[in-house]
């Protein structure tokens, strides 16, 4: 369920009426947001929502077992139902036997119950695996429990990690690695091995709530977070609709507290809520979804896996349109994270700030404290931290920081160019801290904030075109054209114009935050203004986006 | 300092009277209602194109006779005017035909009815001018419509178009046909022969009969883009959840017809389902077939000869395509499509781009100087009259 469309408004209409009439039973409120999570997220494909409540046992019990040395029968016995009940509905039970189009046209539906359990042992496959996987869990559990508590509790932290990694990995990355080891195999040992590619659907959203949860068992390992008991709060807070399929990734410590109790609403909340979520759908189906058609319109015939090698001569158009993509990318996925943000407001909810203004940004190290701050942040507890950090001297530094980054590139898909990608803002992030490091920096002369801006926006803009481009011929030509054929034509102005016209809003109220030193300037201007902005914004939506709109970038990843 | 909540307290107590917060409601609509106005104006001009539609004694749509109003958009801005039969003409055209003179009857929808140009510049017009150079003594009775379909046309050639005594009888096909045909129901097929199927076809007429009298809604027809663009998103909303309704109820009945008795393969079942669904587009075309068929009866039985203008299908500046229908029975008729013309000058601009898609200037003239070559060329006027 997308965001901009009719089903989700129609969908968080009716789960908002039930929350707020729940006001007064917050743990009532975990049960409905659970279930319109699921609901929400089930909207696209019901079998994923299965992969989430093996992540949700997995890792509830792990965060007992690190914490309390034991997860407790009542524990277990509710986990084990659950993730039974969960392979029953979401992978064994045949919903399309429910037919309710028949009310279309006066006759009553057809409900055959009966039809709703498989014919076949195929079809009750997945609910006998999980039975054996169960048996499984609760043998190794058992054998676990023999362990010194110490070891006990990284062995059940290694288990939640190898569990979430395997999922993700073989969701996202299986048919990438089977791909570049045949490849591998053919340039080093001549030879073309059979490949094992399958044909695996990326299920949505997986890469955010794997790293959400897998950060809850290693804070809860490092002491930062109490787990909860709950099975339904924790449930709730790894499936919160709102930030479930694209972040922002929250910490447990953060937002599962707001889980364990009633939640307040005010005017405040719920002006910034409506403003967040006005704000974000105008960035999402105004400028992205419009701004997108420059990108697709000079991108689009080099996608795919054979593009044309020749080198356009308009590196000017190409330019603009990594420019466009710029600010697609950041309307897309900041109009995303807004909108996230104001619907659990509205909610009493406060989850965390994902972007400040990252193009203004004047150092690699200070884009990305801007940009996509809950995937950095991530990255630098959990693995730059652990990996050694900067304690590990300067080359141990250089090369935390690169396999970083190039961890990070590959979290975005399974793809090279975000290992380019990736490798290319270590390299930008290790020349920084080199020449930082030697004290080597800019003469003071004014304009120098403004220069540096320009420069690093430079290098962002770079870093777009790795990250737009499907394929690594696509980057070389586009490079080529753009430094080596920088001319335009009359349909490249026309395109900067059109990108100006979608974008002007967004550079001008930019300017204010950054003008007024807050994210949400309008709060104390006067009402006829914040009539006047809501009016644009209201009207913008609705006049101006296309009416065929598009899915959020950072859905694929 | 103090809470949301006891500031609200505070300003129910001794805040302003319950007079003033109306007004002052009042008054922020009407700031927003302006602010909007001016939005479009910048942003996202809309084309503002009143329709003065009335019912006709025979059933179907005219044009609201003798109206003076203004087509206004981001492209243009004409003046229409229509004689006291709706006819867009400044003069009134009598029934009887003076002798000497030729005449066509037009019907179509407002490509004909010349939305888009000046009186001059319509294609109608400039086909009569070209066929005046030539040499023919010819007079135009332009009855086209605005969303008329060939059964509508049909209707009013049977009603009013002969009356007029007609040589040629010209009709416009537009992609929307096929389906305007359907969804009149003014005409089915019984047995295969065309049959009247209803009195009446007049979808928000009376409503717009009633609105159009009220001068502030004629202002705000006219005038207000905002107004303008509320009411073609509301039409598209209402059209968009009608289709899908309709859709849905399709569906189901197909899927309750193609119940199976026995359990069937189900690629037999979507073989049955693709036979139905090519059945439902020759229904189409053969009631339109019929209705054309008869037309062209109509039309011979008043002594005049049929010319169909086929009006392209813009995809952008440089593809057009056609929507006449390539069945058999369709060829029968003298057909005008400007096609390869438009293919000649693809690039130009031959359709208004901001506009709801009608023809420039340049458009009409192409489609207009070609039909009349091809009148003269086939020489659908006939002999000179003595």
């Amino acid at each position: 369920m997308l965001f901009n469309s009719v089903e989700f408004l129609v969908f968080f209409v009716l789960v908002y009426g039930l929350y707020l009439a729940f006001q007064k039973h917050y743990r009532w409120q975990n049960v409905l947001l659970l279930a319109g999570s699921y609901f929400f997220y089930g909207w696209w494909d019901i079998r994923f929502l299965f992969l989430i409540v093996i992540t949700t046992v997995v890792d509830y019990n792990t965060a007992l077992i690190i914490r309390n040395g034991t997860s407790s029968a009542r524990h277990r016995i509710v986990s084990s139902l659950y993730l039974m009940t969960a392979s029953l509905l979401f992978l064994t039970l045949r919903w399309d036997a429910l037919d309710f189009s028949p009310l279309w046209i006066g006759d009553s539906p057809e409900l055959d119950l009966l039809g709703l359990l498989p014919r076949s042992l195929a079809g009750w496959s997945g609910f006998l695996l999980t039975t054996a996987a169960l048996i499984g869990a609760n043998i190794v559990y058992f054998v676990m429990i023999r362990l010194e508590r110490d070891v006990r509790a990284r062995v059940a932290l290694a288990l939640s990690i190898t569990v979430n990694l395997g999922i993700l990995g073989f969701f996202k990355y299986y048919n990438f690695f089977a791909d570049s080891f045949a490849v591998l195999f053919e340039n080093a040992l001549g030879f073309t091995p059979d490949r094992f590619t399958l044909d695996i659907v990326l299920p949505v959203g997986i890469s955010f709530y794997t790293f959400q949860s897998m950060s809850y068992t290693i804070d809860t390992f490092r002491r930062d977070v109490e787990p909860t008991e709950s099975l339904v709060d924790f449930a709730a807070y790894l499936s919160f609709f709102p930030q479930l399929v694209a972040g922002p990734i929250e910490r447990g410590k953060n937002l599962l507290p707001q889980f364990r109790r009633p939640r307040s609403l005010d005017w405040e909340q719920i002006r910034q809520g409506m403003w967040l979520i006005a704000w974000g759908m105008y960035k999402k189906v105004v400028i992205a979804d419009n701004v997108a058609a420059i990108v697709n319109g000079t991108f689009g015939p080099y996608d795919g896996a054979d593009p044309s090698s020749i080198v356009p001569d308009d590196g000017l158009r190409i330019f603009v349109a990594v420019l466009a993509f710029a600010v697609q990318i950041y309307a897309d996925f900041s109009g995303y994270s807004d909108i996230a943000r104001g619907t659990a407001k509205l909610m009493g909810f406060d989850i965390m700030v994902n972007f400040r203004l990252p193009y203004i940004a004047k150092d690699p190290s200070e884009f990305w404290q801007r940009w996509h701050i809950s995937l950095s942040t991530w990255l630098r507890d959990y693995l730059y931290i652990p990996l050694g950090g900067n304690r590990s001297g300067p080359l141990g530094t250089y090369r935390n920081l690169m396999i970083t980054m190039i961890l990070g590139g590959l979290w975005h898909g399974a793809a090279w160019n975000f290992v380019i990608w990736g490798l290319y803002q270590g390299t930008i992030l290790v020349l920084y801290r080199f020449f930082d490091e030697r004290g080597w920096r800019l003469p003071d002369f004014r304009g120098k904030g403004f220069f540096k801006g320009i420069v690093m926006f430079g290098f962002v803009l770079y870093g777009w075109l790795i990250f737009r481009a499907q394929n690594l011929e696509t980057i070389r030509i586009f490079t080529l054209s753009i430094f080596g054929h920088p001319h335009g034509s009359p349909e490249t102005f026309a395109e900067f114009k059109t990108l100006l016209f979608y974008a002007h809003p967004l550079i001008i109220f930019q300017y204010l935050q950054v003008r007024y030193a807050t994210l949400d300037p309008m709060a104390k201007w006067p009402l006829l203004v914040r009539v006047a902005i809501w009016t644009f914004i209201i009207m913008s939506i609705l006049a101006l986006a296309p009416s065929e709109g598009g899915e959020f970038i950072y859905f694929a990843f | 300092m103090p809470s949301d909540r006891t500031k609200i307290s505070n300003s129910r107590s001794g805040g302003p009277s319950r007079l003033r917060r109306i007004l002052t409601c009042v008054a922020l609509c009407a700031f927003v209602l302006l602010l909007s106005e001016l939005f479009l104006r910048i942003y996202a001009p809309v084309p503002m194109l009143p329709r003065y539609i009335a019912s006709a004694e025979y059933g179907v749509r005219m044009n609201m006779p003798n109206q003076s109003y203004a087509h206004t958009t981001p492209d243009y801005e004409i003046q229409i005017q229509t004689n006291s039969k709706g006819i867009r003409s400044d003069r009134e055209i009598p029934y009887e035909k003076p002798n000497a003179k030729k005449r066509i009857v037009a019907l179509g929808d407002s490509f004909l009815m010349g939305y888009g140009a000046h009186p001059d510049e319509m294609l109608l017009n400039v086909m009569v001018e070209r066929l005046r150079a030539a040499g023919e003594d010819v007079e135009l009775v332009n009855l086209a419509v605005s969303g008329f379909g060939n059964a509508e046309e049909l209707v009013a050639l049977q009603a009013e178009g002969m009356k007029y005594e007609p040589d040629l009888v010209l009709i416009g096909w537009h992609g929307t046909d096929l389906d305007d045909n359907v969804r009149s129901g003014l005409f089915d097929l019984q047995d295969g022969k065309l049959t009247r199927a209803a009195e009446t076809f007049l979808p928000a007429v009376k409503s717009r009969e009633i609105l159009f009298r009220i001068p502030l809604y004629r202002f705000l027809a006219g005038h207000s883009q905002l107004y303008n663009w509320f009411r073609d998103k509301v039409g598209e909303a209402v059209k968009t959840v009608l289709a899908d309704v309709r859709d849905a109820q399709s569906a189901a009945a197909q899927a309750k017809q193609l119940e199976p008795t026995a359990p069937a393969p189900a690629a037999d079942l979507r073989q049955e389902t693709a036979e139905e669904s090519a059945e439902d587009v020759s229904y189409a075309e053969r009631l339109t077939l019929a209705i054309l068929r008869r037309i062209d009866q109509v039309s011979r039985d008043g002594g005049a000869e049929l010319l169909i203008i086929d009006i392209p299908e813009r995809l952008n500046r440089t593809t057009f395509r056609s929507a006449y229908p390539l069945g058999p029975g369709f060829e029968d008729f003298n057909l005008f499509s400007p096609l390869p013309m438009f293919e000649e000058r693809k690039g130009e601009l031959l359709y208004w781009e901001r506009s709801h898609g009608h023809f420039t200037p340049l458009g009409n003239r192409i489609v207009g100087e070609g039909a009349a070559d091809l009148i003269l060329e086939r020489n659908l006027l006939g002999p000179p009259r003595e």
